[in-house]
């Protein structure tokens, strides 16, 4: 459990700067909705986490601030400048919440009841002046200093002080210097203010407040702040503290410090290994990454040239140099490729929690264990690994492990295991997901291809090749349709999947003791190890993975004629004429060569005039307008600068 | 043109790069242009239209080239000293993409205000000239100016004869 708790770590630190960026953008653009849902949908998938992992004033705390977003939502409050400063301290007070998971820090309550304040069904004093229009308020600072004959005219200060407190909040700093020593004269005004007030008012609509004794009085109106400081409790212990007339300079100093004590107070709330921890990772951005790549790639490609070069000039000090270029080239070449892997454990946290849901929901007791989770891939196929694994899991559950009583009456632990296996094999992942369930009856399989039509009563079929009808599209033995799988849908997109990444999938199964579906996944997307072929002088990789045999012929042999087959070992394998399928004019070659591809149990040999090489090509994508000749997967860069398509062998198959 | 550097234009005019085709001049923004190139070995890529000339490395980086001169229907020519490729970022399906454009030759930059910029007649067939920003008129030249989003992210041919029939009358 330790490792999951620090995936929600890091997860959490992840949804909380989700939900900062989301505030603030919402701040830049107060009246869009989507916004308001992007905050809302955040702070939900935030709090079911932090309850999963046991956060639960952490995720009650959330369920509160989720509250008002909720009502703002549903129009039934409006956006404030309050709730969106106390959002954005909300997401400060989780993280601070959140390192010190025993310990509740003393501001938890207080921060908690504001949060509650602002929930508009707990309360109707957000509905007082400052909050009802859409519009964020401001801070204003008056200096308000009425002239000694200020009541002649028969106004009172006092009045106008009371009117102003109805525009929205207010602080009031009443100073009495001005008093004489000796008896007052009761028609004279003595004292002066400096007045806080936050309102939604702009300064022109204050100023006439003041319409009628504008010459009767000194009158300074100031933005002091966007913030409505006046909520602050360190504002306010200022204010108690300051003595001096107030000035909008004064507010400015306190803003900035009040952040930067902010910033400090998160800081020293972490415990010390974790300060730690977050310097020894960095986040970067895929691009970067990708760039990078790109560039060692590109490095690759002339480091092959130098040494081209080299070895045709034949001169002792460059060999040296490039010898040595030739090696940092490796280093960092291998050393970037592993910055774009990820662990397969990124994804187990997932698989955890689904499988965590799906035995309560189906009343089946299941463990999951994750063998090899340090095993790395391309952060491309993790990605596109997530939805069919989940697949496969679901099915396992559902259809592989039995209901405990069933378990226990056949003799095994009513407690049923799904493990999932992750090792590498060569240039390959190998991640298998084993169940200890009933296994798939192979008589049911049989009949149902028979019924759908995929076999004859007559063929004699190895296991593998029956089990392998599963991935059939439409094809599902389950009896009974549930809400998790059995609807014939899955196995068939599951296969398309791994197939998309190069990669393989197989079933193995027995009766009573369980299932074992095994994926092999290639390291990387972008490095792949081909052929490197000749066709009517263009040069085109082919990926050595689909690659079964190769054989030299005679030109003849491949005239087409009347059924495009050929006798390959005593077999008729169907060939396809890559020159004929590009297009190309000229002279044919007076021999071919003949790879032969295999995907699943076809196979189909492609006639090339010339197998040149093997080459480990980074492939590079040939971009969307070329998304009409899909059977180039992609293009690489040869030693010399020429850019040679990589061939998708499957789609090949399907021209 | 009109949408691009809003405050720039007011005060200097635009930018354009001028180059030839068949003899003709026409002109992209230079906002568009990411790079000029020499003539690149290019690979061809099988079962493409024509004017899809194939693929270039750009230092590394795989970059489609189309062929200018057949995507506007106009008679085919062997590369020359003079053939350049206009590097140029081209949106397509709202995704930037970098796309070479083959091109007899390149000419200038010249800087244009918007008055210099004479709108397409209205009277013609607004389907053929849609690819056609506008029309500058430099001494006796007429320079056509392409809308470089339209003309590239497009998959179909442009019948350049009948643009110029619709602009230049």
């Amino acid at each position: 459990m330790d490792k999951a708790h620090g995936k929600f770590l890091q997860e959490a630190a992840e949804l909380m700067d989700d939900l900062e960026k989301a505030v603030l953008r919402l701040e830049q653009a107060p009246r869009d909705k989507e916004q308001v849902e992007e905050v809302f949908r955040v702070m939900h998938t935030f709090k079911g986490t932090a309850k999963m992992f046991g956060y639960d004033h952490v995720g009650e705390f959330t369920h509160h601030l989720e509250s008002i977003f909720d009502d703002i939502r549903r129009n039934k409050q409006a956006l404030s400048d309050e709730i969106l400063t106390l959002a954005l301290r909300s997401v400060d007070h989780i993280r601070a919440l959140i390192s010190q998971r025993d310990h509740v820090p003393a501001a938890h309550a207080e921060m908690l009841a504001q949060v509650k304040r602002l929930t508009a069904s707990n309360n109707t004093l957000v509905k007082a002046p400052v909050a009802p229009t859409a519009e964020a308020g401001k801070l204003y600072l008056i200096h308000f200093a009425p002239h000694a004959d200020f009541m002649r005219d028969g106004s009172n200060p006092l009045y106008l002080l009371e009117d102003l407190a109805g525009l929205g909040e207010i602080h009031l700093r009443t100073y009495t210097d001005k008093l004489p020593e000796g008896a007052l004269n009761l028609d004279e005004t003595y004292l002066y203010w400096d007045i806080l007030l936050y309102t939604t008012r702009d300064v022109a609509g204050l100023r006439s407040e003041f319409m009628f004794v504008e010459d009767q009085c000194e009158l300074r109106i100031d933005e002091a702040s966007d913030r409505n400081l006046l909520q602050e409790a360190s504002f306010r212990e200022l204010l108690f503290q300051y003595t001096e007339r107030l000035s909008c300079e004064l507010i400015e100093v306190y803003v900035e410090k009040d952040t930067v004590k902010t910033a400090d107070a998160v800081h020293e709330q972490r415990p010390a290994h974790q300060r730690h921890d977050s310097y020894q990772t960095i986040k970067v951005t895929y691009d970067k990454i990708d760039k990078l790549m790109n560039i060692v790639s590109e490095l690759v490609t002339t480091q092959a040239r130098l040494s081209l070069f080299t070895g045709s000039v034949r001169n002792q000090e460059l060999e040296e140099i490039t010898e040595n270029v030739e090696k940092l080239v490796r280093q960092l070449r291998d050393e970037a490729f592993s910055i774009s892997l990820l662990p397969i454990s990124h994804l187990s946290v997932r698989f955890e929690r689904l499988v965590r849901d799906t035995s309560r929901a189906l009343s089946k007791q299941i463990r999951f264990e994750t063998i090899g989770g340090d095993t790395e891939l391309d952060k491309k196929i993790i990605e596109n690994l997530a939805d069919p694994m989940l697949h496969i899991l679901r099915n396992s559950m559902d259809h592989g492990i039995e209901l405990p009583d069933v378990r226990e009456r056949n003799g095994k632990d009513p407690v049923g295991t799904i493990r999932l296996k992750a090792y590498y094999a060569g240039t390959n992942v190998i991640l298998e997901v084993q169940d200890d369930g009933a296994g798939i009856d192979k008589q049911r399989v049989w009949q149902k291809a028979l019924q759908l039509g995929l076999a004859h009563a007559t063929d004699r079929l190895s296991d593998h090749e029956i089990y392998d009808f599963i991935f059939h599209p439409g094809f599902s033995t389950a009896r009974q349709i549930t809400d998790l799988s059995g609807r014939g849908v899955g196995m068939d997109v599951v296969k398309r999947a791994i197939v998309n990444l190069r990669g393989e999938i197989e079933i193995e199964s027995v009766p009573g003791r369980g299932t074992t579906i095994r994926l092999k996944l290639p390291l990387s997307l972008s490095i792949i190890d081909g052929l490197l072929v000749d066709i009517a002088k263009a040069k085109y990789i082919i990926p050595l993975s689909t690659i079964d045999k190769c054989y030299a012929v005679d030109r003849d042999a491949v005239c087409p004629d009347m059924n495009d087959l050929i006798v390959l070992d005593g077999e008729q394998v169907p060939y396809v004429d890559l020159r004929s399928i590009f297009r190309c004019q000229g002279e044919k070659p007076e021999h071919v060569n003949l790879i032969v591809a295999r995907q699943d149990e076809r196979k189909v040999a492609f006639a090339v005039d010339r197998i040149l090489d093997e080459y480990q090509a980074v492939i590079k994508p040939l971009g969307k307008i070329y998304k009409d000749q899909d059977f180039a997967s992609g293009a690489t860069i040869l030693g010399n600068g020429a850019v040679a398509l990589v061939l998708d062998t499957n789609r090949l198959m399907e021209l | 043109m009109t949408q691009s550097n809003g405050y720039q234009q007011q005060v200097v005019g635009d930018s354009y790069l001028t180059f030839m085709m068949n003899r003709e001049y026409f002109a992209v923004h230079v906002n568009k242009v990411t790079e000029l190139m020499e003539m690149l070995p290019v690979t061809g890529v099988p079962r493409a239209p024509e004017y899809m000339r194939g693929v270039i490395n750009l230092r590394g980086a795989v970059v489609p080239v189309i062929d200018t001169r057949v995507k506007f229907s106009l008679p085919g020519v062997a590369d020359t000293i003079d053939t350049c490729i206009i590097v140029l970022q081209v949106e397509v399906e709202q995704e930037l993409l970098k796309i070479g454009a083959i091109v007899d030759s390149v000419a200038e930059v010249i800087e244009v205000t918007s008055e210099a910029i004479q709108p397409l007649p209205t009277m013609g067939n607004k389907e053929r000239t849609r690819f056609i920003q506008g029309v500058i008129k430099l001494d006796s030249k007429f320079i056509m100016i392409l809308d470089v989003d339209k003309v590239f992210s497009n998959e179909e041919y442009i019948d350049l004869k009948q643009v110029q029939g619709e602009t230049i009358q």
